[in-house]
């Protein structure tokens, strides 16, 4: 077994496994944020890992630069609620990476949510990796005693 | 005659012991019977709730149940979305009112609704863009193994994260940095800029390592 693969036993649930971090910049809650890369893009962002969270909701920004990776699959005409604040748009499919520490990475099509935004209007909200659309197309487990986030394809 | 006395005595009380002893007999072949009609309904009725579930009387999707169900959407009431969302007989509904039915069931985030009606819509409507889009949604390609994009040390992202949690105050809400472990790599007003800056860095290979891009966001 060599250093980066998952401890023995885990490889059975798990491919990998990242590290994740307590807090997001900026947020007073404890949270749980792991960086995740969109479509082929060379760099990551953090997200917060949020099983309240219906479907991945993304800086619209970054999504904008990937808009040819991205598939816009029905529009959401009900408002979602996002931190108090309702928002109509479109769910979208989007690839995304999650790199690996330990084990190997996991490509996920995942369904994000990208709010339709007035042209004045600014997005202030951190990334949020939610239940539907991106959890529930893996499998995945905390260790908190490591802050490890493991992850897997479903069987 | 004390010995027929008691013999007629005795008599007496077997006679009220056996009509006792009869009449417990009774009481509990009555609470036998009973308790076993009272299994017998419960069983009856569980086969007729089996039945109903099996072949439930299902609604026609009118008009006006629409409207009763888009009103629980438009309300978030669950409970009347979901006695709606199962009384309604699906297989008659047009292209548009399942496309309708569609937007509430993922109004309510209920995936496994969604699924059912997305798949009994695309076998019928498979054209139909609402429904199709409904229909991907509840059918993503499966999660796949990858190949890895670039080395990470093992503090690497908490220690981007610490640089920004640390920095982020430095800067107006909205800006944009992007950081590698414990130093900045560069900073922008919009995302555009960082992406400009961020190309020319690479194109002058001077981007040694991976990036962690972040929007100030309060």
């Amino acid at each position: 077994m060599t250093s980066n693969s998952l401890p023995f036993g885990l490889d059975i649930f798990a491919q990998g496994a990242i590290p994740y971090i307590d807090h997001y910049p900026n947020d007073e809650l404890v949270r749980m944020v792991i960086n995740i890369y969109l479509a082929n893009q060379l760099i990551s962002i953090p997200a917060i890992i949020d099983t309240g969270a219906p479907w991945c909701v993304l800086n619209p920004l970054i999504l904008e630069d990937i808009a040819n990776d991205i598939e816009a699959i029905r529009s959401i005409n009900r408002p979602l609620n996002i931190r108090g604040i309702a928002y109509t748009g479109w769910l979208y499919r989007v690839p995304i990476h999650i790199p690996a520490l330990l084990g190997k990475p996991l490509d996920i099509e995942a369904t994000a949510f990208i709010p339709n935004l007035s042209p004045t209007e600014t997005w202030s909200y951190p990334n949020f990796v939610g239940l539907q659309g991106f959890l529930d197309r893996i499998r995945f487990a905390v260790d908190p005693s490591s802050n490890m986030f493991f992850f897997g394809k479903l069987v | 005659m004390l010995v027929l006395g008691k013999f007629a005595f005795g008599g007496i009380i077997n006679r009220y012991v056996n009509i006792f002893t009869e009449g417990i007999m009774t009481i509990q072949l009555v609470d036998e019977i009973k308790t076993q009609e009272i299994k017998e309904d419960i069983t009856h009725k569980q086969q007729t709730v089996k039945q109903q579930n099996i072949n439930p009387i299902k609604a026609t999707p009118t008009s006006e149940i629409m409207a009763e169900l888009n009103e629980a959407a438009d309300n978030t009431d669950h409970h009347a979305y979901h006695r709606l969302i199962n009384q309604i007989d699906w297989d008659l509904a047009e292209a548009d009112v399942l496309d309708e039915a569609l937007g509430v069931t993922i109004s309510f985030a209920d995936m496994k609704q969604t699924k059912r009606l997305a798949t009994l819509g695309y076998k019928r409507f498979p054209e139909h863009k609402g429904i199709v889009g409904a229909w991907k949604l509840v059918n993503p390609k499966p999660a796949q193994v990858a190949k890895k994009r670039e080395d990470t040390p093992p503090n690497w992202f908490k220690d981007s994260m610490d640089w920004l949690s640390s920095h982020v105050h430095d800067y107006q809400k909205g800006h944009w940095m992007a950081v590698n472990a414990d130093s900045l790599v560069t900073e922008a007003p919009t995302y555009a800029e960082l992406n400009q800056k961020l190309a020319k860095l690479r194109n002058n290979s001077k981007i040694d390592g991976p990036i962690l891009v972040h929007q100030v966001i309060s």
